[in-house]
């Protein structure tokens, strides 16, 4: 297909078919183990956007009649104009100008896409295919530059519904893992143009997947958490962990809620409240035993270190971590520490650096510096023998390629499990879960089953080499992914692939781990029971 | 002819100078942007840069002079040695790398013609004469960047050419444009070549031209060394309008963008300047937004 192509009718611009998928290991190398993914039903592609490759993520509805569809035209100039102006977006107009200004266009950055790779190479995937749309569309209709240039510069292209619908979806076909940024010479990030294709949808045209908007940054400042839990229902569930705490390790914990003065405000993933609370257990376990001064926040976004504006709404994004900084502050806490939540430490402690001025300037780290600390200091009495099963690490994007925290997870599971292995490439190098930048909670439609089949795809790969030579059932094996979506991911990839029953792979959390290898546990505190 | 080709010479260095210059100043005006960082390689990700509360000892460490000299030496490497495209494709490796010897040697030839004819002009009584017995190192040098810098535009920009046309995704992405330009630059190296093959081993009549251009005495050229001329001047007005720039604008993107870790230290600079864009008022029109808010008034409104 061509470029221009974008912008024509059809039922489906791509089609992805399951033969052309990258095969993976043993014992997913017969077709039949591909669960494919879910046609829309005739409803759902007349109601919605669906012609670029047959899924849907967004939901863009389809205009009711031709005012409408030049409204959203309009709409959508006017984004893209405010997009490129300095007084507009000052957030991020200098990568974004050197990005749409500086490609060569060499296509070194191809190899490094988990979802252009995996899906067998379809050109709307390619990581240059977006940019190139947009810088196109930026020199007819914003530029305005004459015929003649257009075909010079090879940027003739039609602006319509469709094309702006397309493109709209298409930002949602990318995990903002920025590895294709990672290894241009010219430092193009192409990832980075999805972004700040979401942005213009968003903050002009009012379009964004409700999971990220209305259910998560607006739900968030409203009720307090993107999970729907508010301060009451956090009140019990710490009762609950408080309960369950007992029972798994035979005595008591208090956990410190709203402590004044506190060192530290630790902020949960509020996901881990609902679906793993072992997570915030065990920190809690650990930082008892270590005797951390620490507290949780009772107060409404205190409690969940979650900013989905990281990803598609920068005004959304100021909105939460102002209101995260406003509460440390009123607790007096001497600074804030994010649990196992990748995007929450690249959205507070790094991107939010540039939002947060005067007394919400409050130092933001990663908890995962404590963790090692505490682990290499003798301070808990450890036992890795506890820990004899073949694990390893998941690499969160945010957290390692994009914040540069690579070792204090590996010095850990190098002194606590003794089957410790790296999947290969790791480290800064490391492949996207396919969950990234709000994909482990998108649950629009077919849309999981494209992040499963297609943008997890290598991650799975990945996972099964790994554990090839220990690949039996019989032998339980363990994904260490210190990162709440990071897991959302690989928990919808494993039940799509049916991973626990057919090799026994489970997944957590970092600090799990750590608990689970406390000398004076009595019994193990991972009960590998899948959920 | 000759006047008109002097005019044309200093329009499009002055030309090439402007557009690269406004860049440069659109790039040193553009404001403050968020940080949004990235780790290249995992050596550089080493420092313990996130481990310790921001403005402490160990957040000053990503900005130790070992880092910086760390990453200045990758972005080097890059520049001498292309490592990236290397480990893509080595045929496109070696057409790019060969292509940018032709180019960056083109550029110091020019560079040494003109100093040379600068130089002349200040210290000879007669500059037109003393051109041809300019002897010794600066001849040889100027003879071998010229020879090497064409031989190789012209063998690296054909294969490029090649490359781009031989591979679908290379092709679909490539413009109209950039076929021109590989044209203009085979187009200019081979000329140069004949020029110094049939009528100008010295490259004497091109000091001379520019000899001619400093004391404001366009001189006669002819034949080769007019088309040359020509079509260079053709290819200085024809880079700004290409992404050639990234040789210098690289540099905004991986010490101002990717490697720039600055921490907002209160009272600093950085501050300073977050503070008075947070006084901008937002423009975006989504229904989220409330219309004519300031940065800072919409971060603390809670809806």
């Amino acid at each position: 297909m061509r470029i221009e192509d974008i912008s024509k009718e059809s039922d489906q611009l791509v089609k992805i078919e399951q033969k052309d998928l990258i095969p993976l290991p043993y014992p997913y190398d017969k077709p039949d183990k591909d669960p494919g993914i879910r046609e829309l039903s005739p409803e759902q592609k007349e109601r919605y956007e669906a012609s670029l490759d047959g899924v849907v993520g967004v939901g863009i509805p389809k205009p009711k009649n031709k005012a409408e569809e030049e409204m959203f035209v309009r709409k959508f100039l006017s984004g893209l104009s405010k997009l490129i102006e300095k007084e507009n977006n000052w957030t991020f107009l200098k990568p974004l100008y050197h990005s749409l200004e500086y490609c060569v266009k060499c296509q070194i950055c191809n190899d490094s896409c988990p979802a252009y790779v995996a899906s067998g190479r379809k050109e709307i995937y390619r990581p240059t295919f977006r940019p190139e749309v947009l810088r196109r569309i930026i020199d007819k209709y914003i530029k305005k530059k004459n015929k003649a240039i257009l075909k010079l510069t090879g940027s003739d292209i039609e602006l319509n519904w469709t094309l702006i619908a397309r493109l709209g979806e298409l930002a949602y076909r990318c995990t903002i893992c920025r590895k294709c940024a990672q290894v241009c010479p010219l430092g193009v990030d192409n990832g980075l143009i999805s972004h700040e294709i979401r942005k213009l949808f968003s903050q002009e045209m009012g379009i964004a997947p409700k999971e990220l908007h209305e259910q998560g940054t607006v739900q968030q400042l409203r009720v307090g958490s993107s999970t729907g839990i508010n301060p009451k229902a956090l009140g019990n569930i710490i009762e609950f962990m408080e309960d369950d705490i007992e029972d798994k390790i035979g005595r008591r914990i208090k956990i410190p809620v709203d402590k004044k003065g506190a060192e530290i405000l630790l902020l949960h993933n509020a996901g881990e409240f609902m679906s793993w609370p072992e997570n915030t257990e065990a920190f809690a376990i650990i930082f008892d035993a270590a005797g951390i001064d620490w507290t949780l926040s009772s107060e409404a976004v205190g409690y969940d270190a979650v900013n989905y504006g990281v990803w598609y709404d920068d005004i959304q994004l100021a909105r939460v971590a102002t209101r995260q900084a406003e509460i440390a502050r009123d607790l007096g806490v001497k600074k804030m520490n994010v649990g196992e939540c990748g995007h929450a430490h690249k959205a507070m402690i790094v991107v939010a650096d540039r939002v947060l001025i005067g007394d919400l300037n409050i130092p933001r780290e990663s908890a995962l510096p404590i963790l090692r600390d505490i682990v290499m200091s003798g301070k808990i009495k450890l036992d890795p023998s506890r820990n004899n099963f073949p694990v390893t690490l998941h690499d969160p994007c945010n957290m390692v390629r994009l914040m540069g925290i690579v070792e204090p997870q590996r010095e850990i599971l190098r002194k606590i499990c003794p089957q410790f292995r790296e999947m290969e490439p790791h480290g800064v190098d490391n492949y996207c879960c396919g969950g990234g930048s709000g994909f482990a909670i998108m649950q629009s439609m077919n849309f999981p089953d494209w992040r499963s089949a297609v943008s997890g795809r290598i991650k799975l790969k990945q996972i099964l080499e790994v554990f090839q030579d220990v690949i039996s059932p019989d032998v339980k094996k363990y994904v260490c992914a210190p990162c709440s979506n990071c897991k959302g991911q690989i928990r919808d990839l494993f039940n799509y692939y049916s991973t626990w029953n057919e090799c026994s792979i489970f997944y957590g959390g970092l600090v799990e781990l750590i608990v689970n290898a406390m000398a004076d546990l009595e019994k193990p505190f991972i009960e590998w029971e899948w959920h | 002819m000759d006047i008109f080709l002097a005019l044309l010479t200093f329009f499009a260095y002055a030309f090439i100078v402007g557009a690269y210059g406004s860049k440069v100043v659109k790039y040193a005006r553009m404001p403050i942007h968020l940080r949004w960082e990235l780790f290249t390689s995992t050596e550089a990700a080493k420092p313990r840069c996130y481990e310790g509360p921001p403005a402490t000892s160990e957040q000053r460490a990503c900005q130790s002079n070992k880092w910086w000299l760390s990453n200045a030496w990758s972005f080097l490497r890059e520049y001498l040695w292309f490592p990236s495209y290397l480990s893509h494709s080595k045929v496109y490796w070696i057409f790019l790398y060969i292509a940018h010897i032709g180019f960056v040697g083109l550029i110091i030839f020019q560079l040494l013609c003109i100093g040379t004819a600068v130089g002349t002009y200040i210290i000879a009584d007669h500059p037109f004469d003393a051109v041809d017995k300019t002897t010794g190192i600066l001849v040889v040098l100027r003879m071998t960047l010229g020879i090497i810098s064409f031989a190789s535009g012209i063998i690296g920009n054909i294969g490029l050419m090649l490359y781009r046309i031989n591979h679908q995704s290379l092709r679909l992405y490539t413009p109209p444009l950039t076929f021109i330009g590989y044209c203009v630059s085979i187009g200019i190296s081979l000329i140069g070549f004949l020029l110094w093959l049939m009528s100008d081993p010295r490259f004497s009549g091109y000091v001379t031209f520019f000899i001619g251009m400093v004391r404001l005495q366009p001189v006669k050229v002819s034949g080769w060394l007019g088309v040359f001329i020509l079509l260079n001047a053709f290819h200085l007005i024809y880079l700004p309008f290409t992404p050639g720039f990234h040789y210098v604008t690289r540099a905004f993107a991986f010490f101002g963008v990717q490697w720039d870790m600055r921490p907002n230290v209160k009272g600093g600079t950085i501050e300073k300047a977050v503070t008075q864009i947070m006084k901008k008022r937002i423009t975006w029109s989504a229904p989220h937004i409330k219309p004519g808010q300031t940065w800072e008034e919409v971060a603390k409104d809670k809806n």
